[in-house]
């Protein structure tokens, strides 16, 4: 979308070359956990579509038992979401937009906008997700992650961490600082 | 008029090469409580001057300031002598503005006060720069002075304009002594006019360099300059007080009663006039309050955890006003131990208030908010004393040589070398 | 006369005296950690050099480099791009107080690693108050924590910069860009630019920056993230090293959640520019008449 945008943008200019946005592309074979033993490896880790390309995944709520059961990793917080809402029902590894178009992991960030449209117009104006590079696309391209780099998909909210790099100054303490 | 201007133009052959080398044996000899007085100076600076060295070759991180308080002792000592300076003043003023001849006869002393307080606001100054190296760049012409944006370009101007003119001054008069002849009028008196405007300006220059900046609400006050100035001439007077009693008693220097009694009156004006001063402060930023009476709150109540300049600043407070209320008293009137008492109290009072009292809370707390502990470390004090012991040096030394001109005839008193 | 030739005899003797402690007193001197040279003494403002002397200082400054720390560094000097004027904005919203910023702005700019020097702070905010009086830098606890917000605080570029104003010597000034620079070779260390700084941005080099010979940065530019000497003042200089060879701020591609925003405010099109066009933004102490081109904003 960015990349369309922004060379749209200079096509109008006598248009320098420019280098691309590259937006990291998720993961397209997803995967879980299991808690059942197979005989293969990787021991535990299945792609979704292993099982769900002869399975239909039944339209269980991602709060049940039986589906927290066997997906041992899969915590799944995205509000009332379940795996349907997003996931082909007939291929996992396909994702279904809300119009029934059928698209791509690649495109997954159109089907996070769905739901989230000011994120994603953040993202757009460069005020939301990490980026690496150059802001001159004159002079060499820009990284940018993608929705799905810093919030799991499954359970999306940021995690808390500790803080880096203390203040160290002297005579600053915790004990002279406000709270 | 026009043949004393010619003498005085064209001295003997190397009067002047005479009369620097007569000013250096006087100033080094003397009976021996001087003497011992001058060692004593000499051995502080020595220590200071060690101080220094070390500082200048590790870094200010020897001192205690940080990022946060980012000045400290020297900074605090440099605004309260130029309060001495400019203090200096009130001997000129009634000597020449209001024809007390009394007083004119004496008033090489606040000169020489002036030169003393300002060599020592310069060095206060050096020591605080992390580069003593690039003084150089202050020098207009020479570095690459910022004039007229930086404040501080205008007070490096106005010191050394002021230290230069005190120097000329002191100079004239004291050779034109040893030639046995008058201060040439034509040049003396339009450099004391400016001199007595300069010293205004030093002090007012000053207080813009602290008043004058967004970034510090503690500071940013239209009465920082009068209350420089009516500090000023509390400090300033108070110290002259202080030196004409102890030449009164201690030297056969020709000291009149008059001026001290006209010092004394100047003084229990202003002193008052302070006081007034600081009560205004004092209500402006209370009854406003908000974030901006945080660096007063911090001076006077301490912020959160501290609070290490409220007792000294209620101790500044109180001395001033028991200072205030010992010189209103007659018994002052007698010119005995209780004025000096009276000036020592406010002269302390003035230098807490005035130095540490005024800087540092213009630092705490910070701009982002963080309240960062300042106390002198024992480097700071050092270099401190240092400085004080060399700027008493000079003014001992000029005291020396400039007493014997105090006679009321001009040219009777001392043989010329 | 033999009284005079004794007691000028006994002055000469005190004063070489004098002279001799005053030597002995200054003795540290001599040990001083940092060279001085006649030529570096004698150098002029930056702002006064030809190019040719500002290419022997590049060569004098690699080269103690080399002696000093035993590493080989390129340092360029790297003049504004024409009619580029930079700008930052900070999403408040998706800044998650993880200092990030902090770490990579230390160690792009070859700070002083023992005080953990860099130019950027974060406060820790209060919600439903800007003051920063209801702020900590010193927090350490997991971020984000309830009830808080973070604001990254550094160099505004302000337009009307205080700093600039208050340095006697002109050591630290604007260019074209909008970047105010200082000359580490002439400023003298008075600090009355960091006092004049509403917002704390400025930073003092106390003593001279110790930093281990492997993790200093090569990637180097005059007026930037050259190795300081002591006892100058230095500040955020929008990593100009990066930014006028095109790269993003270090401290902007540490941040992990992409709440910093930079670009060219003259060009319509760029992120800063749809930024301060498409969210509501304001100036961190706008009424000090300071005139950022650093903004704040929130998503919500």
């Amino acid at each position: 979308m960015l990349p369309a945008q922004v060379s749209e943008a200079d096509a109008a200019e006598h248009a320098p070359h420019l280098y691309p946005v590259i937006i990291s592309s998720p993961d397209s074979d997803p995967q879980t956990l299991s808690g059942v033993e197979m005989d293969w490896n990787p021991p535990n880790s299945l792609s979704c579509r292993t099982c769900h390309r002869v399975t239909a995944a039944e339209p269980t709520p991602p709060w049940s038992e039986d589906l927290r059961n066997f997906h041992m990793e899969l915590t799944i917080l995205h509000g009332d979401l379940t795996c349907g809402s997003c996931h082909d029902g007939d291929d996992h590894a396909e994702l279904t937009m809300a119009n029934g178009e059928e698209i791509g992991f690649e495109d997954s960030m159109r089907q996070c906008a769905q739901c989230h449209p000011h994120e994603m117009q953040s993202f757009e104006i460069g005020a939301h997700g990490g980026m690496r590079g150059h802001w001159d696309l004159t002079r060499g391209p820009r990284e940018r992650d993608h929705c799905v780099d810093c919030h799991d998909a499954h359970a999306p909210a940021y995690p808390t961490q500790m803080p880096l790099f203390p203040v160290r100054d002297r005579f600053l303490d915790e004990a002279g600082a406000d709270e | 008029m026009e043949e004393i201007a010619t003498r005085t133009m064209s001295p003997p052959r190397f009067a002047r090469l005479r009369f620097l080398w007569h000013a250096l044996m006087t100033a080094t000899e003397g009976p021996l409580p001087y003497l011992l007085w001058m060692l004593v100076l000499t051995l502080v600076a020595l220590v200071g001057l060690h101080a220094w060295a070390r500082q200048a070759s590790q870094g200010l991180i020897l001192t205690h300031m940080t990022n946060q308080v980012l000045w400290g002792l020297y900074i605090a000592n440099f605004t309260f002598l130029v309060g001495i300076a400019a203090g200096a003043v009130m001997m000129i003023i009634p000597a020449h503005l209001c024809g007390d001849r009394e007083m004119r006869r004496v008033a090489i002393i606040g000169e020489l006060m002036a030169i003393a307080a300002i060599a020592m606001c310069l060095l206060f100054v050096v020591v605080d720069l992390g580069r003593p190296d690039r003084l150089w760049h202050l020098i207009p012409f020479l570095g690459r002075l910022n004039w007229p944006q930086s404040i501080l370009a205008w007070d490096v101007i106005v010191l050394g304009v002021y230290l230069l003119l005190n120097a000329a001054l002191v100079w004239h008069q004291l050779f034109s002594h040893s030639l046995g002849r008058r201060p040439w009028a034509a040049w003396h008196r339009p450099a004391i006019w400016i001199s007595i405007g300069w010293a205004i300006a030093i002090h007012t220059v000053t207080a813009f360099i602290l008043c004058g900046l967004v970034s510090r609400p503690f500071w940013n006050t239209a009465l920082m300059a009068p209350r420089f100035l009516a500090s000023a001439f509390v400090s300033g007077p108070a110290l002259l007080i202080i030196t004409l009693l102890l030449l009164r008693r201690w030297t056969r220097a020709p000291v009149g009663e008059a001026p001290t009694q006209t010092l004394l009156s100047i003084l229990r004006v202003t002193v008052i006039l302070n006081l007034l001063f600081i009560g205004c402060e004092i209500f402006t930023v209370f009854h406003t309050g908000g974030s901006h009476s945080e660096g007063a709150r911090f001076l006077y109540f301490g912020l959160e955890s501290d609070s290490s300049l409220v007792p000294w600043i209620w101790f500044a407070l109180a001395l001033d006003t028991v200072a205030a209320l010992m010189l209103l008293h007659p018994r002052s009137r007698r010119l005995t131990g209780w004025l000096a008492g009276a000036c020592l109290l406010a002269t302390v009072g003035i230098w807490i208030e005035k130095g540490l009292g005024l800087i540092v809370p213009g630092f705490i707390p910070s701009p982002l908010h963080e309240v960062v502990h300042y106390t002198p470390s024992a480097l700071e004090w050092q270099i401190t004393a240092g400085v004080w012991a060399l700027g008493l040096l000079i003014f001992s030394a000029g005291l020396r040589v400039a007493i014997p001109t105090l006679c009321r005839d001009v040219g009777a008193g001392e043989k010329t070398p | 006369m033999s009284d005079l030739t004794r007691r000028l005899l006994l002055k000469a003797i005190g004063g070489a005296l004098g002279l001799a402690a005053v030597a002995k007193a200054l003795a540290p001197l001599r040990a001083d950690g940092e060279e001085t040279t006649v030529e570096g003494f004698l150098r002029k403002s930056y702002r006064d050099l030809s190019p040719e002397e500002i290419q022997s200082l590049i060569v004098h400054l690699e080269e103690m480099t080399r002696r000093v720390h035993g590493v080989d560094v390129t340092i360029r000097d790297a003049p504004p791009i024409p009619g580029v004027e930079f700008g930052f904005a900070l999403n408040l919203s998706v800044c998650t107080g993880c200092r990030a910023c902090v770490a990579a702005c230390h160690r792009e700019n070859n700070h002083d690693r023992p005080s953990a020097e860099s130019y950027i702070r974060v406060l820790e905010m209060t919600q439903g108050s800007l003051d920063l009086a209801h702020s900590t830098t010193t927090y350490d606890h997991p971020v984000p924590a309830p009830g808080k917000f973070y604001m990254p605080v550094q160099c505004m570029q302000c337009r009307n910069p205080p700093c600039v104003r208050a340095c006697p010597v002109g050591a630290t000034w604007q260019q074209a860009d909008g970047i105010t620079v200082t000359d580490y070779n002439w400023c003298i260390g008075c600090r009355y630019c960091e006092v004049a700084c509403p917002y704390h941005a400025r930073r003092f080099n106390w003593t001279t920056p110790e930093i281990p010979a492997a993790e200093i940065n090569p990637d180097q530019a005059l007026l930037a993230n050259t190795l300081r000497p002591r006892g100058v003042d230095e500040k955020c200089h929008f990593c100009l090293h990066r930014v006028r060879d095109g790269r993003l701020p270090a401290c902007l591609e540490a941040c992990p959640t992409g709440a910093r925003v930079f670009g060219d405010l003259r060009d319509p099109n760029s992120e800063i520019c749809r930024v301060l066009a498409e969210r509501r933004t304001f100036a961190l102490r706008e009424e000090a008449g300071t005139a950022p081109r650093f903004f704040y904003f929130f998503e919500d």
